[in-house]
């Protein structure tokens, strides 16, 4: 491996703690035998990492939030009432923080189940209508011929020329 | 820091003094330090906080509660932050040569200071050599502890260029190192 990215990756994803375990482990063995590499990689721990491990958090000065807190009240004004308050704490007891996704997904199940199942399902209603006239139908003219065929008697002539 | 649950939140956007109150409690002092490393200059940083928690507390009936907060705040807090050195035309004059560097880090190993004062001013040189850009880079890493992933959500950049940028400061501070003008360290 060439020592300059080795150098390029200490710098950053080495120290950072942003590498794969694999990655990890292939710097380390690069590191443990090349001198050059791990004289860098102490001198980055000590210039680069350490002194901002001692960073001091400072305190944001009080007048800060006062001039903040004025330039609000100078804007339009807007008075939650307790009641909203109220609402607003019980929202947190029975509402529970979906993804959006599956908020979508379940708008999209609910939106089938309202809309356009009750269509599936007239339709369906409809083709079992015209399937049981069809057969209806059918039956009718069974039934004709039937009734037909029974009419045709013993076809004598007689019975022909009454008929 | 402080969390700030949902229902603050919720309040807040209602136009509740209180509830934005408990969340300028929870996140000032980390933009006003942020704000504070980048300009390096105390006045500026109190402004600039001041004028990030105003644009929240419009912007925040906009804010999408399934998202971060701190995320939200802080891409404020750097964008904000920024544009005021643009705006000010304080962007090269925040950024000190090497000798400018020297001459501070001498007169700090002269002077007598606490072991945590002691690394604070080093923090605040280290980051003095650096330009805005690469200090927001490394402020949100080094400091607040951010992924290079959250840092490039924070400053709407890619990830790569976050490393590029690491990169990049980390390479400026070694090469001082180098030069023998990082001997306390």
């Amino acid at each position: 491996m060439n020592c300059k990215n080795i150098q390029d990756k200490i710098l950053t994803d080495y120290l950072d703690g942003a590498m794969t375990e694999k990655q990890s482990n292939l710097m380390e063995e690069h590191i443990i035998h090349c001198a050059e590499c791990r004289a860098f990689e102490a001198a980055a721990r000590k210039t680069v990492a350490e002194p901002f491990e001692h960073a001091l958090l400072e305190k944001t000065p009080d007048a800060v939030w006062l001039n903040i807190k004025e330039s609000i009240e100078q804007g339009p004004q807007k008075n939650v009432s307790p009641l909203i308050k109220l609402i607003e704490s019980w929202k947190q007891i029975f509402t529970f923080s979906f993804p959006r996704y599956v908020l979508a997904s379940a708008a999209l199940v609910f939106l089938i189940a309202v809309f356009i199942m009750p269509v599936l399902r007239g339709n369906q209603i409809k083709i079992a209508q015209e399937q049981n006239e069809d057969l209806m139908y059918f039956e009718s003219i069974l039934l004709v011929e039937d009734f037909n065929d029974n009419s045709n008697g013993y076809e004598t002539d007689i019975e022909q020329y009454f008929l | 820091m402080k969390e700030i649950n949902k229902k603050i939140v919720s309040l807040a956007m209602l136009g509740d003094i209180e509830a934005f109150e408990e969340i300028f409690r929870a996140y000032a002092d980390y933009v006003f330090n942020i704000a504070l490393r980048i300009t390096q200059h105390r006045e500026d940083a109190q402004e600039i906080t001041q004028n990030v928690f105003i644009t929240i507390h419009h912007k925040l009936k906009d804010f999408r509660q399934d998202s971060s907060l701190k995320t939200w705040i802080y891409r404020i807090t750097v964008n904000m932050t920024m544009n005021y050195l643009k705006k000010e035309k304080k962007f090269k004059n925040k950024t000190v040569g090497y000798e400018h560097f020297e001459n501070v880090a001498d007169c700090h190993l002269s002077e007598s200071f606490q072991q945590k004062e002691h690394y604070q001013n080093i923090v605040d040189q280290l980051l003095k050599v650096l330009t805005p850009d690469q200090r927001a880079c490394i402020i949100l890493r080094n400091i607040e502890g951010f992924s290079y992933q959250e840092i490039a959500k924070s400053l709407g950049i890619d990830i790569n260029a976050v490393r590029s940028r690491i990169k990049r400061a980390r390479w400026k501070l070694m090469a001082l190192k180098e030069k023998g003008v990082l001997n306390e360290l």
